[in-house]
């Protein structure tokens, strides 16, 4: 149409035009992952404060710091605001909004309205858990257990669970946008089996997001009738039935473990397969590997059950499922190895993440498999073993590969490169920070230590202390990012269009990328990982 | 014309149409998916407490329960006709079955209404200054059968109130007639959505009203 | 044409909604009212999604989405309710 100047100065999508307006309004999948970016990094350090003083507390044996009311009010921030206000939208919401199009060849994602949408919804959920937090906090922890959430919390429970109902259905128009737009929008020539693995990993993920978070927000809107009206569903009393929250709970809330580690997995196997320079091994396994994960990932949800009163039968059967999520995983660690044994490995900060990932996750999956375990389980349940194991997945695991990805799309998400040296420094901080800040929590567990407690005996002491040193480190591995990323924004080396000399479509233009993504629409003719 | 209501990031109408219809069918199952907690909830004590549930379900009314039902039913037949009109691009027809259509949508919520007053008469509506009333056994587990009931059917009311926004929406767009071609789309649309709500309501009358009539 | 069809699925309809409410007052409490009311209920939703729905004149993708939705909430109260009978 217009064929004037505009076609000669480089417009880019962060100065197309650069306005509160024009921030606040747009429609641009690229801007909004940036408003999730900014958003869940807020809270992202906001938990972070709230373990950092629950590891403080924990420094001594006797409950010095906090009352105990204070510190389950702590943890509770702490877990609310993680899962919640971090993990669950940390990779899809940012790097997912920005790369889907991208990578498929798409001007935007299907319903881009729907996106802002999303990301109002989610600011007004933060919203309301920021006020639970100044009406008292809560202290029923992330999980809300009936009944004691419903019936004995004197906590500020309704306006948490009002926040986390409302952030749901950002979650799940998030994922409503993914599904419809990898079904329908990909360019000519790239059919499914020619996808990245970060495609096929949000595409899972956003399915576990439309089938299982109706179901949450359901559960949590009758724990708010519960609570302000007395209806009994979850009132052993009044003929209903505890158990029946947890079911419905973790219909939604084991899957979404699989909604924050997914998407991890599809970061590391673009990260592993660009610095290996070495196609990914055995792509058509991994993609059944993400799929078979998304799917068993929904029976399984029992084995967070097991000692609660669920029946002998049932915790067999959840047992078996949950052993079985291991085959997929296997596959996949298996295979990101091999990709790295037949390729030509180089240690860039992101491979360096990418590795941490794969070792931090070995460890969370394979203590994952000692839970599963139905005897074992009844000895290690609700103890540090437990804490352990889910932050290496989901810490170690997901929260890793996120700064993974965040750091390898960083040139094609600002034009601008960082400081390879202090990228370094901080990957590697936060493995050794993060390793002796949860390992020794196994041992704690493992010796007895329960979860959720203030105070503890002398023995556990030296365990403690190492832990809360390793947190330190641990901060030191997250704040630096903060620093040379901030840096680098404003006064980093200009980045190419493909720094790493990755393949992919969305490399393939320029960085930072025009508003509509693309100069010509892109065709495709090749499998994905073209490395030679 | 036909390019001018293609959204900017899609590569022609076609591929909108399969974007639009897949994202519906997506929305209603998350959609189903709501309903289905609450489904699964009420099935779990059911099985844990049938005889109380059968007994609460006879304070229902049977007969204004088959009746919405047969409202909602033939409400769903007149938006798909609907659809077929406008289809036809026949005006006049479409606004009529449009006004059919909402006129069943009003009449089954002036029902529910009704059949809400007539338990709040009989104190099985616990709001206001009322407490739960129950003649039968068990009267706190029946009135967890109740409170299920009002969520169920009241979670349903507030579908079919924005339903019936949708039809006013639409039938003011029929009236106007500008570009006619696009309102079967939309007709499409509406019309997946209030049969949507139709088949949760056939689900509900009979998880509800059947169960020990 | 598409008259004829939807007007034959309403009539379908309305009978299977006779049928259900004429179990329900005749045969109640007893097995086979539950199980024909869960059948002809599930009729009843088939018949919707078919012909008011229009699935019979769809994609695949739509199809298995539409049953998606049904398949999860089956998967949800199946493992639910194996719990709770076997307690």
């Amino acid at each position: 149409m217009s064929n004037n100047d505009e076609a000669n100065s480089p417009k880019h999508y962060l100065s197309d035009p650069w306005s509160i307006r024009g921030w606040l309004l747009t429609t641009d999948h690229k801007r909004i992952a940036w408003m999730y970016a900014v958003s869940i990094t807020g809270f992202f350090f906001l938990g972070g404060i709230a373990a950092l003083l629950i590891r403080l507390e924990l420094l001594t044996g006797p409950g010095d710091l906090f009352n105990s009311d204070t510190y389950n009010e702590l943890f509770s921030l702490h877990g609310i605001v993680m899962v919640w206000f971090f993990l669950i939208p940390s990779i899809p919401a940012t790097l997912g909004n920005f790369l889907v199009p991208l990578m498929i060849g798409a001007r935007d994602l299907a319903f881009p309205r729907l996106n802002l949408l999303s990301w109002y919804i989610y600011t007004l959920g933060g919203i309301f858990t920021l006020g639970a937090v100044v009406a008292g906090g809560v202290d029923t922890g992330w999980t809300f257990y009936t009944p004691f959430s419903s019936l004995f919390s004197n906590t500020a429970v309704i306006a948490a669970v009002t926040g986390v109902f409302i952030v749901g259905f950002s979650s799940i128009l998030t994922g409503l946008n993914f599904v419809v737009t990898t079904h329908t929008m990909r360019a000519r020539g790239l059919t499914w089996f020619r996808l990245p693995l970060f495609m096929w990993a949000n595409y899972a993920t956003s399915l576990i997001m439309i089938l299982a978070t109706p179901v949450l927000s359901v559960t949590l809107l009758l724990i708010a009738l519960e609570r302000g009206l007395g209806i009994g569903i979850f009132d052993p009393s009044l003929g209903g039935d505890p158990l029946l929250f947890q079911h419905l709970f973790w219909f939604y809330s084991h899957p979404a473990v699989y909604i924050m580690i997914l998407p991890a997995m599809g970061v590391v196997s673009e990260i592993v397969a660009c610095f290996s320079r070495n196609p990914v091994f055995g792509y058509t396994g991994m993609v059944l590997a993400i799929m078979s994960i998304a799917l068993f990932g929904f029976v399984v949800w029992g084995h967070h059950m097991f000692v609660a009163g669920q029946s002998l039968y049932a915790g067999l059967l959840f047992s078996f499922f949950s052993f079985l999520v291991a085959v997929p995983s296997a596959i996949k660690t298996l295979n990101w190895t091999a990709t790295m044994f037949r390729g030509r490995v180089t240690f860039s900060a992101p491979m360096i993440y990418a590795l941490s990932f794969l070792g931090l996750f070995t460890i969370g999956g394979l203590t994952g498999i000692f839970l599963a375990a139905l005897a074992l389980d009844v000895h290690l349940h609700d103890t540090y073993f437990v804490t352990a194991h889910f932050h290496y997945i989901m810490v170690g695991g997901a929260v890793t590969a996120y700064l993974g990805g965040l750091h390898f799309w960083w040139p094609k998400m600002t034009g601008r490169l960082y400081s390879e040296l202090w990228a370094r420094v901080a990957a590697l901080a936060l493995f050794i920070g993060f390793n002796l800040t949860f390992y020794p929590q196994f041992l704690l567990g493992y010796a007895g230590m329960p979860r959720r407690y203030h105070s503890y005996p002398e023995a556990f002491e030296l365990l403690h202390i190492l832990s809360t040193l390793g947190t330190g480190i641990l901060a030191i591995g997250y704040l630096l990012p903060l620093g040379y990323l901030l840096h680098s924004l404003f006064r980093g080396e200009r980045a190419s269009a493909n720094p790493w000399k990755a393949t992919g479509l969305e490399w393939k233009t320029s960085s930072p990328p025009p508003t509509h993504n693309f100069a010509t629409t892109p065709e495709v003719n090749e499998a994905a990982y073209g490395y030679q | 014309m036909a390019t001018n209501d293609v959204a900017h990031h899609f590569d022609n109408a076609e591929q909108q149409a399969r974007a639009v219809a897949l994202g519906i069918w997506v929305f209603l199952a998350t959609e189903l998916l709501l309903f289905g907690g609450l489904f699964s909830a009420f099935i779990v004590l059911k099985v844990q407490h049938t005889e109380v549930f059968s007994e609460a379900a006879t304070h229902l009314s049977l007969f204004l329960g088959t009746l919405n039902t047969a409202i909602l039913l033939t409400s769903g037949l007149t938006i798909f006709l609907t659809e077929q009109a406008l289809h036809a691009q026949r005006r006049t027809l479409a606004i009529g079955l449009l006004a059919a259509t909402a006129f069943l949508g009003c009449a089954f919520i002036g029902v529910k209404g009704y059949e809400w007053h007539h338990e709040y008469q009989q104190a099985l509506l616990p709001v206001l200054d009322v407490r739960f009333h129950y003649p039968g056994s068990a009267p706190e587990v029946a009135e967890l059968f109740f409170n299920f009931y009002y969520i169920m059917t009241g979670l349903h009311v507030v579908h079919m109130l924005v339903g019936l926004g949708l039809l006013a929406g639409m039938g003011v767009a029929v009236i106007r007639w500008r570009q006619p071609k696009t309102l079967n789309r939309r007709a499409t649309l509406i019309a997946l959505y209030w049969a949507f709500v139709d088949i949760i309501w056939v689900v509900l009358f009979s998880l509800l009203y059947l169960q020990g009539a | 044409m598409q008259w004829r069809t939807a007007l034959l699925a309403w009539i379908t309809l309305l009978l299977l909604l006779t049928i259900n409410v004429a179990i329900a007052v005749f045969m109640s409490d007893s097995l086979w009212s539950l199980i024909i009311n869960g059948i002809s209920t599930t009729v009843m939703a088939a018949i919707i999604l078919i012909f008011f729905m229009r699935l019979n004149d769809t994609t695949a993708l739509l199809r298995l989405f539409s049953l998606g939705g049904f398949l999860w909430v089956g998967l949800l109260l199946f493992f639910t309710l194996m719990d709770i009978y076997t307690r």
